[in-house]
């Protein structure tokens, strides 16, 4: 490939500086050719298939933003009414809601590292002192372990689900965690009450962790 | 009434920049960062801030090279804020390589190719065919200059052809 053939076809430079003759002209015309050749079996090697929900997310970042900046007025009484809440909530609960949540959020953004993924019987051995069993798989599971979150013992299952990590955690029995769903930090988590157990699915994705809900919600076993 | 046309314009022009350039930006940040998921974080980091600089960009035909340019300081703060591990190319999986087909090979011999180029190389080249920028663009949001950016777009061209080539010649494929 000469360099100064190149540098005049990429610059554009062809009908400024007339080749001498016609080898001269066919010797740049086999050269564009190539480039183009080349170019092209790069522009295919580097496609990249486009999540659905992207181009979404990035048109909802300005009502993001807008939510979070609101007028001075209204945030002084977001203020007083945060106040009347959260005094509400230290009076007539025995457990701020928002310390396991936020926990949950922070243990599962912190959970990337998993190792091979377990079975479904390795799963339910795991599951037995929680008098919970699975009747069928809910993803890839990798690990279920207790941790401690608002200062309780709670088993944490990690699942990979579409490529992206998911937390289920099973809240204690009586527990009076007061659970919601909630989108924070680019986190999404809802809970899920079966019987008299609670659960709390945290993930990144709204769509993986709806979907490990469902599943679970289906293929739970409660034992009595 | 000033305001509220004001407030839409803005919106609008937002919009045009998330539905026009996005899908460039997105595979640009993929090859970039070599990590798909990463790419998302960074490619919403960079929308987010250019939602708040909006104002800033009074011509919209130098869009394309603002939102680079934004994207590649995005990209840079990450290594400010974290000391990332060292990612292994075999295991950079920005496709999916279950496909095994003859022209999924090639493609992913290119790509193992194009990632094992120096970043000098890479950074031009991913610009100019990914992103469509001409030289003039390049120059401007690499900070250097023309004529460095054609020998740089030279170079990586003719290792990656004789990459190529070499990969072929022992494979037995080519022309005779």
């Amino acid at each position: 490939m000469n360099e100064l053939t190149f540098r005049r076809i990429l610059a554009g430079q062809k009908e400024t500086k007339p080749t001498a003759n016609d080898a001269e002209e066919a010797d740049v015309k086999a050269l564009e050719d190539e480039v183009c050749l080349l170019d092209e079996l790069i522009s295919n090697a580097l496609e990249v298939e486009q999540p659905d929900t992207l181009q979404q997310q990035l048109l909802d970042i300005p009502n993001q933003v807008s939510k979070s900046s609101r007028a001075p007025m209204a945030v002084i009484m977001s203020l007083a009414a945060s106040v009347v809440l959260a005094v509400s909530v230290l009076l007539f609960t025995p457990q701020t809601p928002s310390n396991f949540i936020n926990e949950a959020l922070a243990h599962s953004a912190h959970q990337h590292q998993f190792g091979a993924p377990i079975t479904l019987a390795a799963l339910n051995q795991q599951l037995v002192n929680e008098n919970v069993s699975l009747t069928d798989t809910i993803g890839h599971v990798y690990f279920a372990k207790t941790c401690e979150l608002a200062n309780k013992t709670m088993m944490h299952i990690a699942i990979m689900k579409n490529g992206q990590p998911i937390s289920v955690y099973i809240l204690p029995k009586n527990s009076r965690f007061q659970l919601t769903s909630i989108t924070k930090d680019k986190q999404f988590a809802t809970p899920l009450q079966k019987d008299n157990r609670a659960f709390y699915i945290v993930g990144d994705s709204k769509d993986n962790v709806t979907d490990i809900k469902q599943s679970m919600d289906k293929y739970l076993n409660i034992i009595i | 009434m000033h305001r509220s046309y004001t407030v839409a314009a803005k919106h609008l022009k937002y919009e045009r920049l998330v539905t026009v350039y996005h899908k460039d930006l997105y595979k640009y940040a993929c090859w970039l960062i070599g990590d798909a998921t990463v790419a998302q974080d960074v490619l919403q980091e960079t929308y987010l801030k250019a939602w708040k600089a909006i104002d800033s960009l009074n011509d919209e035909a130098a869009a394309k090279p603002w939102l680079i340019t934004i994207l590649r300081r995005e990209n840079a703060r990450r290594f400010e804020r974290k000391q990332f591990n060292i990612v292994d190319i075999d295991d950079v999986s920005v496709i999916d390589e279950q496909q095994h087909s003859d022209e999924q090979l090639i493609k992913s011999e290119i790509r193992e190719h194009i990632m094992m180029l120096s970043e000098e190389y890479r950074d031009p080249l991913l610009m100019q065919v990914v992103l469509g920028f001409d030289t003039e663009q390049i120059s401007q949001v690499l900070g250097i200059h023309k004529k460095t950016v054609l020998t740089r777009l030279f170079r990586a061209r003719n290792q990656l052809r004789t990459a190529i080539n070499n990969n072929q010649h022992n494979m037995g494929v080519g022309n005779e």
